[in-house]
């Protein structure tokens, strides 16, 4: 049996990446498995989206815990999670970015094959918009029981009725995420210089130690952080905010850090970057901006002028 | 024929369990109480208000547009930090079931007398249990009374219960539908300054009105979470066992009114055959053990006031070697025994075969059929004869 885990964001398509899998290992001759773990509808949200691949009939339902393939569909998430957590040296992690696998080896360190695609600037040039369908040609070139035809067809049953130009953009995508990799042999894990374990969202409390009735108190803050859920920042100019504490009052998030009635800036641990502070901002005080740009932009026209 | 608590005659009122418990509730004086009327309950909240309106206690009472809108308030105000109570029935509670959840997963100690009435359809307004089995599983504590004394008594004893820091859950006392509420009898009610005493001051554990120490109340959990919740408030519900004992203790300490145990075993000791029964029938029943043993029959009952949580331990203890036991149900599960039955066999279930006494199961009083002394008589009766078979029997309905 051959498991596959995918991680993207919210919106970015994983699950759909995963199905469409599923349908062509089936065509393949495979019995096979998709299915997401979700969260709460949040746009922007790590998500995953498993599979599961083999001969005989699949049974098992429990989650994936030690993939042979992990596919990210988002550089960012490497912040966020350990997209590598299970994955046997033996495997493969397939990544949508710009960088070389030389670089995802060294933030990661992860010592199997590394393999890169530009998915973003596939799914930008072919028009297919997406990274997820260039992805998928990525990681399915790692499978040598799914060939490029048979991908194809499933990717053309999940676009059904769609106009043309998005089949073709989108097939287009798909071949070009196949073929376009770099790749990087694995290594021998003790090569590569120790890294200290990360911490790890998965060390939670037990059942007695959480303030009951699912209360979040100030104490305990540090575990449910929403800070991951970004992929847009909001940043502050000081020089034109009133301290009217409009965003403060309204960020569903212990975000906005206000002393003495004065508006201080971000706690970015908890800001989910919903941007409801920068529509409620009365004077551009504050905008949102992508997840790793400069802290310095700000705007100095105001969405919401009053 | 005994009750747990006696009335005295000179210091006795002629209540309807309905007032009976509206006096409680203004001696509690509750700061926030969000109700919508429905029978059979229409008459604790209207005796209470009246109170309310005659400046007899300090309550905010709010007149919502549905049961959903009651509980929902309840739970805003309950955690907010307010004590609250409010009071249902039948279809009122099943429309407040999704937000009683709520209520209990955010561990809102809410008291709540429920006037037991059939659910619908056909609408029926009329005595069963068929609305309290319908919270069963939702994380509320459920007490049931015998008569007017018992629903005043338990409903103060219940701030206690629900407030209490090992508890904080949400706290139904039962009271019959008609039979309690709308019956007149003589009722003892305490001192307002003893009943005051008695309940205390509420002190929040998470007050979200609390600036200086915010908290986010009612949150979403993942996977990672949620069981873990569930099983605070499963502890939370266990505890009551240890807990509820406690408070009978100080009440009887405040009052002198000796309430002991989970449930009264009404010459149930040197019995062999014994009737189980929740709410008012327990009086009936014991008015049908009494006339037995004077055949010379060793009958006994066991009335219970803990239905959630359920004290299994106690029960087998104290059914432990009868020869045959009735259980009366007076709400159906559909095609399945009793939810009463179901509790009392796995309660036994646990004991060695040679101790463990046949169950029967009997259904009775549904949609406020009367029910009278011949069919206790019934059940007691046939349960003595041991090639009775073991189905479930509908006592009282026409064959
Ligand atoms: S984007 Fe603004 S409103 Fe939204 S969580 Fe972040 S700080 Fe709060
Ligand atoms: S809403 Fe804008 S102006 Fe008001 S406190 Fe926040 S940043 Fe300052």
């Amino acid at each position: 049996m051959l498991e596959i885990r995918w991680h993207g964001r919210g919106g970015q398509g994983a699950i759909t990446v995963s199905k469409i899998l599923a349908l062509a290992a089936l065509r393949s001759g495979k019995y096979a498995q998709a299915f997401p773990e979700y969260g709460p509808e949040r746009s922007g949200a790590p998500v995953r989206a498993y599979n599961r691949l083999d001969d005989r009939p699949i049974v098992l339902h429990s989650g994936v815990y030690t993939p042979h393939r992990v596919a990210v569909l988002d550089e960012t998430l490497l912040e966020a999670e350990d997209v590598c957590e299970g994955l046997a040296p033996d495997g493969v992690l397939v990544i949508n970015t710009t960088r070389p696998p030389e670089a995802i080896r060294e933030q990661t360190g992860y010592p199997g094959r590394i393999v890169c695609v530009d998915a973003a600037a596939i799914a930008e040039e072919t028009g297919s918009r997406f990274a997820n369908v260039p992805l998928l040609g990525a990681l399915a070139s790692t499978l040598d029981f799914i060939q490029l035809p048979t991908l194809e067809g499933a990717l053309q049953a999940f676009l059904g009725k769609r106009r043309p130009e998005v089949v073709k953009a989108n097939l287009e995508a798909l071949r070009r995420g196949y073929h376009e990799t770099v790749a990087l042999e694995a290594v021998a894990p003790e090569t590569l210089p120790p890294r200290p374990r990360s911490e790890g969202s998965r060390a939670l409390p037990p059942y007695y130690a959480l303030p009951i009735g699912g209360v979040i108190t100030p104490e305990i803050r540090w575990f449910p952080k929403t800070g991951g859920w970004r992929n847009e920042r909001p940043v502050f100019n000081e020089a034109l905010c009133v301290n009217c504490l409009l965003c403060w009052a309204h960020c569903p998030e212990p975000a906005i850090v206000v002393h003495d009635r004065l508006m201080e800036g971000f706690n970015y641990d908890y800001c989910k970057g919903c941007g409801i502070c920068v529509a409620m901002c009365p004077t551009g005080a504050l905008t949102m901006v992508p997840e790793g740009a400069a802290e310095l932009v700000a705007a100095s026209v105001s969405p919401n002028p009053r | 024929m005994t009750l747990v608590v006696t009335p005295r005659l000179e210091a006795a009122q002629l209540l309807t369990g309905a007032q009976a418990v509206a006096h409680a509730m203004r001696q509690i004086e509750p700061d926030v109480v969000p109700v919508y009327p429905i029978t059979p309950q229409t008459p604790i909240i209207e005796e209470f208000a009246q109170m309310v309106a005659d400046g007899r206690c300090d309550t905010e009472i709010i007149n919502v547009e549905s049961e959903h809108s009651a509980m929902s308030a309840a739970v805003g105000a309950s955690v907010a930090g307010a004590r609250v109570m409010t009071a249902t029935a039948s279809q009122g509670l099943a429309l407040m079931i999704e937000v009683l959840y709520i209520a209990a997963s955010m561990r809102c100690p809410i008291v709540m007398p429920l006037g037991n009435r059939a659910l619908s359809g056909p609408i029926n307004i009329h005595c069963d249990h068929s609305d309290a089995m319908l919270a069963r599983d939702s994380g509320a504590v459920q007490i049931f009374t015998e008569n007017g004394q018992e629903a005043y008594d338990y409903t103060l004893m219940a701030v206690r219960l629900a407030e209490d820091q090992r508890v904080l859950l949400p706290v139904i006392v039962n009271l019959d539908g008609f039979t309690l509420t709308h019956s007149a009898e003589a009722v003892e009610l305490l001192p307002d300054e003893v009943a005051r005493a008695f309940v205390g001051h509420y002190r929040p554990l998470y007050p979200l009105l609390d600036t200086a120490r915010p908290t986010t109340q009612g949150p979403f959990d993942m996977p990672d979470f949620y069981y873990e919740h569930k099983r605070q408030q499963d502890e939370a519900m266990r505890g009551v066992l240890e807990v509820f004992p406690e408070v009978q203790r100080a009440y009887a300490e405040a009052t002198g009114r000796n309430y002991r145990g989970y449930y009264e075993a009404y010459r149930l000791d040197d019995a062999d055959f014994a009737v189980v029964v929740l709410g008012s029938t327990a009086g009936t029943a014991k008015v049908v053990v009494d006339t037995l043993r004077d055949e010379g029959q060793r009958v006994g009952l066991l009335k219970l006031w803990l239905f959630r949580p359920f004290p299994h331990a106690a029960v087998a203890e104290a059914l432990r070697g009868k020869q045959a036991v009735a259980v009366m149900d007076r709400a159906l599960s559909f095609g399945s025994w009793g939810p009463l039955f179901t509790e009392i066999a796995a309660a036994l279930y646990g004991l060695p075969e040679a101790k463990r006494p046949r169950l029967h199961n009997f259904t009775y009083g549904l949609g406020g059929r009367d029910v009278t002394p011949d069919q206790i008589a019934e059940a007691l009766t046939r349960i003595q004869d041991p090639r009775t078979p073991a189905v479930m029997r509908y006592l009282g309905v026409r064959a």
